[in-house]
């Protein structure tokens, strides 16, 4: 299907496959329109992508927040841009192998998605063996980890998951996401990080290197099914239509990509999903339709609430996506109630000592 | 067009639902307020605000929202999603106000915004740029009091048009902190006082309602008055060289970083038509009487 086959939809959401789209827009679509982008978090690349040309007509509130959403784009590029900058500097002695994941890498590679990309953090992957000299060339570099929410959350998180607590930059205000696999417990992926950092690619000039365009396709799947917003789920599937679109990616090929990575079923359903919401076109073969209520479960819940029917199937969502986090959730969650009563006994007891 | 008092019962009804669009000047809100003190206190201060049409966009969408059953917490909502860290249920209508404060300057890169109070007369906008705790909304109230038209007691906006560069409004309530109410106070009608909310820093805030009034839509450069409170001290206005003005309004940019050279331009642009002085004083009739002076000889 051509992504012009796209018609039945929201005209915010044919508008992400067909920018231009915008043109036809009224008033009420256009408030509707900003909401959902920005709730998606889509607003950034969408209006980088409407031509000037279709805003010719376009009211001025409209022409206001499409200004706003480009210079904040503009802005978060730079910003990104010098983030990893400063990255590969600090890396740069440890010889650590290292690839900028999501948003970043698109920024990085000049790719489609990373086109209008607001950004909040920065993701960076490194192979389990090169964890803690990664960690020490960061700290080394002005990479500070933030306060511990739980005793012994460091040692938590390598054990029971992909992600470390995030590092913060003071001098540039940036957050960065570090990764030791693509989901589950850092050990479950390890084949799956040394198929990643072998087929990535160089960017940017630099050292840091990116994943192959298939290989981001299958990040952005993993994202998109594990997420627990699915408001946000949007972007992982504009990601894949992006991604797919401009490298002309065949079906097989990103399923063959999907099996190395230990993916294939996320990756799979998010081209179903890309297929039946944005309209992506694959050469080579056709996905069966997913059904309406499916894909409205996937999109940013209205303003006054969703119909019943959408409502569950984003909760079925929701625990499919906690199902394959529970145990990190529960062993900080338990730690965090001991430490609140640890601190609760404390205050407690302080009048008394006093 | 008619205010958001004209809609009698439905305002409430569109605060619950799918949301109030009011016209704040330089942007359209969407408004979403589910709870019924909430609506109250909504309904009182923005009475006189018009409301927007359905050929108007709203820029975007705010929301204050209430969670939890045993300790009740307030969420604040930017277009749908949660937004910030929840608070005490208590703070809730002074959080609103702040959170729209933070949310408007976040959605308006498409023009300079300053931390600044401003008040027009005559076409020309006196801009009051200070720190917090500094007497510019207290300045402000009184100079409203005093005749001058309300604009923002927050944000200046500053957008470029094919006029040249204009100032809009950006018009929610103003509000009183502490030891500013008392001051305030005879400057504004009594049923235009909203109730007292708690304040961290401060003990408590109060909302004045803005006058009943049709506002002009933008303003020219006029005068950039960087006030001072000063309990007891005599009142002073010095007029400063613009170089000075300009790097006093350097660190209450909000939207510089987005529009970068564009920004720097415009506040130059800004500061080269203005008149400026400082203002120190500890006494707000004095206050209205400098000020009136100054602006009509500048």
């Amino acid at each position: 299907m051509d992504s012009r086959e796209l018609r039945t939809g929201p005209g915010w959401l044919v508008a992400l496959a067909e920018p231009s789209a915008v043109a036809a827009f009224t008033p009420p679509a256009w408030t509707e329109a900003l909401w959902s982008w920005r709730r998606a978090g889509v607003a950034g690349w969408i209006a980088t992508a409407i031509p000037d040309g279709a805003l010719v007509a376009a009211p001025p509130g409209a022409i206001r927040q499409v200004e706003t959403a480009r210079r904040q784009a503009a802005f978060d590029r730079s910003r990104t841009l010098i983030t990893c900058a400063h990255l590969e500097r600090a890396l740069a002695e440890s010889g650590v192998a290292s690839v900028v994941l999501k948003g970043a890498s698109h920024i990085l590679a000049g790719r489609r998605p990373g086109s209008g990309r607001l950004m909040d953090d920065v993701d960076l992957l490194v192979h389990p063996d090169a964890l803690d000299t990664a960690a020490a060339a960061l700290r080394a570099g002005g990479w500070r980890s933030r306060p511990e929410m739980v005793p012994n959350e460091e040692t938590l998180r390598r054990q029971l998951s992909h992600q470390l607590p995030e590092r913060y930059h003071p001098g540039l205000q940036r957050t960065l996401d570090l990764h030791v696999g693509l989901l589950g417990p850092a050990g479950a992926s390890r084949a799956a990080v040394d198929a990643l950092l072998s087929a990535s690619e160089p960017a940017g000039g630099g050292t840091l290197r990116v994943p192959a365009p298939a290989d981001a396709v299958v990040v952005a799947a993993a994202h998109l099914d594990r997420t627990l917003d699915t408001g946000a789920a949007l972007r992982d599937l504009l990601d894949v239509h992006l991604l797919v679109s401009e490298a002309g990616l065949a079906w097989e090929a990103v399923m063959d990509r999907a099996a190395t990575l230990g993916l294939a079923g996320a990756t799979q359903r998010a081209l179903r999903l890309a297929h039946a919401t944005l309209g992506t076109a694959f050469p080579d073969v056709t996905p069966r339709r997913l059904s309406p209520g499916a894909v409205t479960a996937w999109l940013p819940p209205p303003p006054t609430g969703d119909p019943a029917a959408v409502r569950i199937r984003r909760r079925w969502i929701e625990w499919w996506a906690l199902r394959h986090s529970w145990r990190l959730r529960a062993a900080i969650g338990s730690r965090r109630l001991v430490a609140r009563a640890g601190t609760w006994w404390e205050k407690r007891r302080a009048p008394r000592a006093g | 067009m008619p205010t958001v008092a004209d809609l009698g019962g439905s305002a409430r009804h569109l605060l619950a639902g799918s949301g109030l669009p009011v016209d704040l000047g330089a942007l359209v809100v969407r408004m979403q307020v589910a709870d019924s003190r909430m609506q109250d206190e909504f309904l009182h201060c923005y009475a006189f605000h018009r409301v927007a049409g359905p050929d108007e966009v709203a820029d975007f969408t705010f929301g204050l929202a209430k969670v939890g059953m045993l300790r009740p917490m307030g969420r604040l909502l930017l277009d749908g999603r949660p937004w910030r860290d929840d608070f005490r249920w208590k703070y809730g209508w002074g959080m609103f106000e702040w959170g729209l404060h933070i949310a408007v300057a976040r959605r308006a890169a498409f023009a300079l915004v300053l931390h600044a109070a401003v008040v027009v007369r005559d076409g020309r906008a006196l801009v009051l740029p200070a720190r917090s705790g500094s007497g510019k909304s207290t300045l402000c109230a009184v100079l409203v009091g005093s005749g001058w038209e309300f604009y923002s007691d927050e944000f200046l906006v500053v957008a470029r048009s094919p006029e040249g560069l204009r100032i809009l409004p950006l018009r929610q309530s103003l509000a009183l902190k502490g030891a500013s109410c008392p001051v305030a106070e005879p400057y504004f009608p009594r049923d235009a006082w909203s109730g007292s909310w708690p304040h961290e820093r401060r003990g408590f805030v109060r909302y004045a309602r803005p006058p009943r009034s049709t506002p002009t839509p933008s303003a020219s450069p006029g005068w950039i008055l960087l006030p001072r409170y000063e309990a007891g001290a005599p009142t002073s206005l010095t007029p400063v060289p613009r170089r000075e003005a300009f790097l006093a309004l350097g660190p209450h940019t909000f939207t510089y970083h987005w529009r970068g050279a564009d920004g720097f331009r415009d506040a130059a642009a800004l500061v080269r038509g203005s008149a400026c002085a400082t203002l120190v004083s500890g006494s707000a009739d004095e206050q209205v009487a400098a000020v009136d002076e100054w602006t009509r000889g500048s």
